[in-house]
C-alpha cells in the first residue's frame, strides 16, 4: 500500500530520534482511519468519488475518500456556524419590543447577508451589488420576508 | 426542515443531480447548526461551495502526487491539499509545518479534523440514492475499474492510472451485414440516397416521367456524376452539364454506356431538353 511504502522513506531521510513521536502520529493516523469507517459522513460516497474523479483524484481506499468527505463536511459546518453567531449577533444588536425578539429567535434563516459576512474571511467574496430602491426600509430586515 | 423551494424529480442529467444531492447534504449540515431555513440563494451559493471544496481537495492532492512521482494519491497528499486549503482561515501551527522535525500529520488542520470527528454528531444522509450512472444518461461515462485492473485481468502493458478500453461490442465485428447495420441505425449509403428521382439537378424524369431502373427492372444502386458547370453552347443556350456515365435503364431501354450514344440521342431528341455532347450529358437549363 502507498501509505506504507511513504512511511518507510520518510523513517529513512529524518534521522531525528523523535522515532516513539512518528509511532504515536502513526498510529493515531491508523485509528482515525478505522474510525472513519464507523462515522458515516453526509455526503455520500458515490457523490464524493465522482466528483473526485472529475479533478483527477482515483483511489481505491475507501477511508481516503471518507476522509474528503468529512473535511467538505467540517468546512460547510464551520461556515454554516459562522452565519449563525452573525445572525445572533445581528438579533442582539436590533433591540425592539420583547414580542418580536421572541419571534426571530425562533426563525434562524440563513440569509446571503449573514453568509456573505462569514464567507468573508475565508477568502470567498459574495457581494451583492449595490442598488437604488424606492423606500428606506427595503433590503433592511430579511428575517421578515421570506423568499 | 425543507429549503424553500426544494425540486422533487430526479433529474438524469448527471451534473444536475449531482448537485441536488449535495444540496440536501448541505441543508442536513445547515440543520444540524442550528438553522431553521435557509434562503434558496443560500443554498444555492453553499453547494457550489461544497462541490468546489471537494475538487479543489481533489486537485491539490492529484498535484502533490504527481510531483512525487506516483499516480494515486495516499494520506500524505491528503494532508497537504487540507494545509493549503486551510492556510486561508489558518490553522494552529501552520508555522511548523515544513521543519524537519515535525512530522507531516501532526498538523493542526488534521487535528481538528480528527476533533470534529470525535467530536460531532453523525450525520447520515437523509434520502435513498439510486444508482448514479443510469444508462440513459447522455453523457458519456468514462469506465474506470480500478479494483479489475489491479487484480491482472488487464494486459499488463496498460499503465494502471489509463481508463478502461471500451465495451468489446462497440468495435468487434458482429455477423451483421455493413447494410443491415446502416439501417438498423437509419441511415443509407450516399449512392442510395442520391437518386435521379431525388434531386431535380440530376433528374431525367424532367423530360417526362421515366422511372430510373437498372437493366433488370431493379431500382437504382449506385451513381457517378461530376459536379455540374454550367456551359454557354450553340446558339446563346445555356447547358449545364449533367452527369457522366449515367446508368439509365428506362422502358426504352437506354443503356448506361456512354459510348453507345444513340438511346440518349433519342431520348434527347424527344423533348430538346437534353443534350449529348462529347460523352457528357447536358440538360437545357
Amino acid at each position: 500500500m502507498n501509505y506504507h511504502q511513504h512511511h518507510q522513506q520518510q523513517q529513512q531521510q529524518q534521522q531525528q530520534s523523535s522515532g516513539e513521536g512518528k509511532h504515536d502520529d502513526d498510529a493515531a493516523i491508523t485509528e482515525f482511519l478505522a474510525s472513519l469507517m464507523e462515522y458515516t459522513p453526509t455526503i455520500p460516497d458515490e457523490l464524493v468519488e465522482h466528483y473526485l474523479g472529475k479533478s483527477g483524484f482515483q483511489c481505491p481506499d475507501v477511508r481516503l475518500i471518507r476522509l474528503v468527505a468529512v473535511a467538505t463536511q467540517k468546512f460547510v459546518a464551520e461556515v454554516a456556524s459562522d452565519a449563525l453567531q452573525h445572525c445572533k449577533a445581528r438579533q442582539a444588536s436590533v433591540v425592539k419590543d420583547k414580542r418580536d425578539k421572541q419571534q426571530k429567535d425562533k426563525r434562524l434563516i440563513l440569509t446571503m447577508d449573514d453568509l456573505s459576512k462569514a464567507l468573508r474571511e475565508y477568502g470567498v467574496n459574495v457581494k451583492h451589488q449595490e442598488y437604488f430602491a424606492d423606500s428606506p426600509s427595503t433590503g433592511l430586515d430579511p428575517a421578515t420576508r421570506e423568499e | 426542515m425543507k429549503p424553500n423551494q426544494q425540486t422533487e424529480d430526479v433529474k438524469t442529467d448527471p451534473t444536475e443531480f449531482s448537485s441536488t444531492i449535495i444540496r440536501i447534504a448541505v441543508s442536513q449540515i445547515c440543520r444540524s447548526v442550528g438553522f431553521k431555513a435557509i434562503q434558496f440563494s443560500a443554498l444555492e451559493l453553499l453547494t457550489d461551495l461544497a462541490t468546489r471544496h471537494l475538487r479543489s481537495i481533489g486537485r491539490s492532492a492529484v498535484s502533490s502526487a504527481n510531483a512525487s512521482n506516483r499516480t494515486q494519491p495516499n494520506v500524505f497528499d491528503l494532508v497537504n491539499a487540507f494545509n493549503d486549503l486551510n492556510s486561508v482561515m489558518g490553522f494552529q501551527g501552520a508555522c511548523n509545518l515544513h521543519k524537519d522535525y515535525d512530522p507531516l500529520l501532526s498538523s493542526g488542520a488534521f487535528a481538528d479534523l480528527v476533533r470534529f470527528v470525535q467530536c460531532s454528531h453523525e450525520i447520515p444522509f437523509a434520502r435513498p440514492i439510486s444508482h448514479l450512472s443510469s444508462s440513459d444518461s447522455s453523457v458519456p461515462v468514462v469506465p474506470c475499474n480500478i479494483i479489475q485492473r489491479e487484480s491482472g485481468s488487464c494486459p499488463g502493458h496498460i499503465p494502471r492510472w489509463l481508463p478502461d478500453l471500451p465495451d468489446s461490442s462497440t468495435f468487434e465485428r458482429s455477423h451483421e451485414d455493413l447494410e443491415d447495420r446502416l439501417k438498423r441505425r437509419k441511415y443509407e449509403l450516399w449512392g442510395d440516397a442520391v437518386s435521379p428521382e431525388a434531386n431535380d439537378d440530376f433528374s431525367t424524369m424532367d423530360a417526362g416521367e421515366r422511372r430510373v431502373q437498372t437493366k433488370n427492372g431493379k431500382q437504382m444502386g449506385k451513381l457517378k456524376f461530376k459536379i455540374a458547370r454550367v456551359k454557354n453552347g450553340l446558339n446563346g443556350t445555356r447547358w449545364k452539364e449533367l452527369a457522366s456515365n449515367v446508368a439509365i435503364d428506362d422502358n426504352t431501354g437506354c443503356t448506361s454506356d456512354s459510348e453507345n450514344g444513340s438511346p440518349l440521342f433519342g431520348l434527347m431528341s424527344e423533348n430538346g431538353n437534353w443534350k449529348r455532347e462529347f460523352g457528357i450529358i447536358y440538360r437545357h437549363l
